[in-house]
């Protein structure tokens, strides 16, 4: 007989038996193409030319996780192909095939399998990822900056990886089968899952384990400024590293602990699914460690992407508090103003403010800038009343000031936190707040202003040069350009402060094109976020549903010898629960440390974001917990 | 004595009405506390269908089986899996230990899962297995034992809740004759020293011969009864003349 013949039909038969491994394969392939096509698509071209470098970093480690992710998936899945192969295969050699044509066999039967999950991969990430595209953009608000056209490169390069990761555990597969003898093919869907170790090893991985993964934590703690980002990639490593010893070492050392515990283990349902985990454990461990990487890597990204976010809209609320802002060293005509405006646009709200600039040799702070203003409480709070702002600080008093600061998108300088003190003409002032709240609008970025009080403000003004503000917020800012011909006539060439008349207004386009990149940006950590915990939690449930096929046999016994559904039932829920959650607890420690790092670095507050992801976490865990039990319990039936 | 299980008029039938097949015409038979039976017969002779329909797997066409008192032919699910559970112990021909834990756990088994005293469990699993000649092998997994060990592990599983009678199908026929004597040696001790009832299925005479009672079973109806005697060789032997009258030697 002919192996390929043979071969197909074998392939065409085990298609139903192996949907799992072919799903399993087929998400990877899905999965890295949709992030190949994510760096090759224009969305990409846009960041790299806007943040080359650090783009660079997020991309590569990316990459990087992903291909550890496909490798030891594919290793995963095509053991537990190889393992439910063998026995079958093994029943040709009583037919007279040699270890080697049996071997040739599996090539071709794996070759089928991989070609046809590389087929459905690409064909649904090719579907997929204008779907995902297209969620993406509405989730970031984005008006069409991601071009729809599939690239051929994307589809060449996830072919390739995921290629040569599989043509290599397929060899490993081959090897495995010439090696073998005909008993252990028989016999090798039984073995593989025992666990037998020298006391020592197991302590020494107990113990290294614990030290890297706690050092790795440790180092995450450290990680700040820009000059620890070494720090940063430090600690990735020696958690990812700490989380697969912790999984080889410390946890099976506790269960196989607790199944020699008999006081413990004869309780409830636990000499089933405590025996079962301990002795899974070693099969298990690399798809538990890797959902628990990919779950904190989950939360880190999105906490990255969220941080963005927020600088983000920080700087686009800069940009549309006001559309115009026309500035005088005169007062200017309200009334004038708003009759041009109008012509084309309507008004949403207005104000005027009269602020009043000081030279940088009258004050003295932290930082030296090129200049100051101030401007007083009422007005403050009259403008913020207009604009719908919250402004809820107590009235100032004589020495009290508050800093009007903005927001940064790419910056790693420390917030202000020093003496919060600064000095003007000699007299000193307390800063009792920082508010990034635009009430300047877009002028705020480019001022350095105080809030003073009302007589603070009335005693220093005659010393100072006034600047006259009207601010205008039209009702649609998107047609801000429409009134620009008629304000434009009524400006001078430049603001002069030598000359009282000269008068100049910035008009504001909120659609911010040198900063929407950060919106790209956004869309694709969140991408990268659901691609991470949809990767994570399929992982787990398809290794229970491999499982359910290993375990129909046991269960089978125990319905023979009398143990009644519901305590089975029980059981199984709790061994999946421990599959669902004991990845899910090493990532909420683990996130922990690594959102504090990025927090650090980020310089925002991110432990809300933590919490919020985690919760999600939970919550999609939890739900995939019960999805799992009953199939699992289908499975067995 | 009290009798443990009843079994009435039981009839069993495979297939539509007009291509019906008996499996079981007709059997009746009373298990008595403290019984060891053995049901012999060659294949297709309706042993399995007897034994599938005693442990409550199979349901009857016709008639009833009482299991200590209550007709397991007429209740519901619930009430079976909990009958299964506390009054029948069973051993099977593939011994059906669970690979994924010791002997140790798989004998506690029935009673860790019950939510008996773990001291109490700890305890009863040493005795019984002591019993079996299995002690120094409780740490071990099966596929480090031998198959006469593992049967042994089996038994001492569908012991260990002390049920009220004990249904083992072909418990020796993957095993050697050294291991099958062992077991067989470690069931009668059951029997005789801790009032275990067992009804055993089995083609092999040998092993018909450790029981009290020996039922020929040829195409669902029993045909024969023999007693056990003082010599268990001398039963041999008259099992082996029973066979050969019927024709089909030790099948």
């Amino acid at each position: 007989m002919s192996l390929f013949p043979l071969s197909f039909s074998n392939f065409k038969r085990s298609l139903k038996n192996y949907v799992s491994l072919i799903a399993s394969l087929s998400f990877t392939i899905f999965i890295l193409f949709n992030f190949q096509n994510i760096v090759f698509s224009d969305a990409l071209d846009q960041l790299r030319y806007m943040q080359k470098s650090y783009i660079n970093i997020v991309v590569q480690s990316v990459s990087v996780v992903l291909i550890f992710f496909m490798f030891f998936f594919v290793w995963y899945a095509t053991n537990v192909f190889l393992n439910q192969r063998k026995k079958e295969i093994g029943i040709y050699t009583f037919m007279g095939l040699d270890n080697s044509k049996i071997g040739r066999m599996y090539l071709l039967e794996s070759l089928f399998t991989g070609l046809f999950a590389l087929m459905i991969g690409l064909f649904t990430g090719i579907i997929f990822s204008k779907l995902f595209m297209m969620i993406l953009l509405a989730i970031s608000d984005i008006r069409a900056n991601i071009s729809f056209q599939i690239s051929l490169n994307p589809i060449l390069i996830t072919a390739a990886v995921f290629l040569a990761i599989y043509l290599l555990m397929m060899l490993k597969g081959y090897l495995n089968i010439v090696r073998s003898s005909v008993l252990d093919m028989l016999s090798a869907s039984r073995k593989n899952e025992l666990r037998k170790e020298c006391g020592w090893v197991t302590a020494f991985k107990v113990v290294i384990g614990l030290v890297i993964l706690l050092s790795g934590y440790f180092v995450a703690l450290r990680t700040g400024s820009l000059s620890s980002m070494g720090y940063a990639l430090l600690a990735t490593v020696l958690v990812i590293i700490g989380v697969y010893l912790l999984y080889d070492g410390f946890i099976p050392f506790i269960l196989q602990k607790l199944t020699a515990n008999k006081a413990f283990l004869y309780q409830k349902q636990r000499n089933l699914w405590v025996n079962n985990l301990a002795f899974r454990m070693k099969k298990n461990y690399r798809t538990y460690a890797i959902v628990t990487i990919l779950l904190t890597s989950s939360v880190t990204v999105l906490a990255t992407s969220l941080a963005m976010k927020n600088r983000y809209d920080g700087v686009a609320n800069f940009r549309e508090t006001y559309t115009y802002q026309v500035m005088s060293f005169s007062k200017m005509d309200q009334a004038e103003l708003t009759r041009r405006v109008e012509k084309d646009n309507k008004i949403k709200y207005q104000s005027s403010m009269m602020i009043s600039v000081l030279k940088s040799n009258r004050v003295d702070t932290q930082f030296s800038e090129s200049g100051y203003s101030i401007i007083s409480y009422s007005q403050i709070k009259a403008a913020a009343k207009a604009a719908n702002q919250t402004f809820d600080y107590p009235k100032l008093e004589e020495n009290e000031v508050i800093e009007l600061d903005h927001q940064y998108i790419m910056s790693f300088a420390s917030d202000f936190t020093g003496t919060q003190k600064m000095k003007m003409d000699g007299q000193t002032y307390e800063i009792t707040a920082v508010s990034k709240t635009p009430y300047l609008g877009s002028l705020q970025e480019n001022m350095e202003t105080y809030i003073v009080s009302d007589e603070t403000y009335q005693r220093l003004k005659p010393t100072m040069q006034t600047l006259y503000l009207e601010n205008i917020r039209i009702k649609n800012p998107q047609n801000f350009a429409a009134s620009k011909d008629d304000l434009d006539p009524l400006m001078t060439a430049e603001l002069d402060p030598e000359n009282s008349q000269s008068i100049q207004y910035v008009a504001v386009d909120p659609s911010n094109p040198d900063i929407s990149w950060i919106r790209i940006m956004y869309s694709i950590t969140v991408f990268l976020f659901l691609v991470f915990l949809f990767a994570s939690v399929s992982v787990i449930f398809m290794k229970l549903y491999n499982d359910a096929f290993d375990d129909k046999e046991r269960y089978t016994i125990l319905k023979k010898i009398g143990i009644p559904k519901k305590t089975l039932r029980q059981s199984i829920a709790k061994e999946i629960r421990f599959a669902y959650f004991c990845p899910f607890v090493l990532m909420v420690i683990s996130s922990y440390f690594s959102v504090h790092a990025l927090a650090n670095v980020m310089k925002t507050n991110l432990i809300q974001i933590n919490i919020y992801s985690t919760l999600a976490i939970g919550i999609i865990c939890f739900i995939f917990y019960h999805i799992s039990v009953n199939s699992f319990i289908k499975n067995i039936a | 004595m009290n009798k443990i299980v009843e079994i009435k008029n039981l009839v069993k039938t495979y297939g539509s009405k007009e291509f019906e097949t008996k499996a079981l015409k007709a059997i009746d038979l009373d298990i008595y506390e403290n019984d060891f039976i053995a049901i012999m017969g060659p294949s297709g002779s309706g042993k399995t269908t007897l034994l599938n329909m005693l442990s409550t797997l199979d349901k009857p066409t016709q008639g009833s089986i009482l299991i200590d008192g209550v007709d397991i032919t007429k209740i519901n699910n619930k009430d079976l899996s909990k009958l299964r559970k506390e009054k029948i112990g069973f051993i099977f021909q593939d011994y059906n230990l669970l690979d994924n834990m010791s002997l140790e756990d798989n004998i506690a088994l029935p009673l860790s899962l019950d939510g008996v005293d773990k001291k109490q469990i700890i305890a009863k699993t040493v005795k019984i297995a002591a019993m079996f000649g299995l002690t120094e092998h409780l740490k071990k997994y099966p596929y480090q034992l031998s198959g006469g060990q593992k049967q042994r592990g089996a038994s001492a599983r569908a012991l260990i809740t002390d049920p009220k009678i004990i249904f083992a199908d072909e418990p020796t026929g993957a095993l050697d004759s050294k291991s099958s004597r062992d077991l067989l040696e470690s069931l009668e001790s059951a029997n005789q020293r801790n009032q275990a009832t067992i009804l055993m299925v089995t083609h092999d005479a040998f092993s018909a011969s450790y029981a009290k009672q020996v039922y020929m079973l040829r195409d669902g109806a029993i045909t024969a009864r023999l007693n056990a005697g003082r010599d268990r060789s001398e039963f041999y032997d008259r099992i082996l003349k029973l066979l050969a009258s019927m024709g089909s030697g030790s099948e």
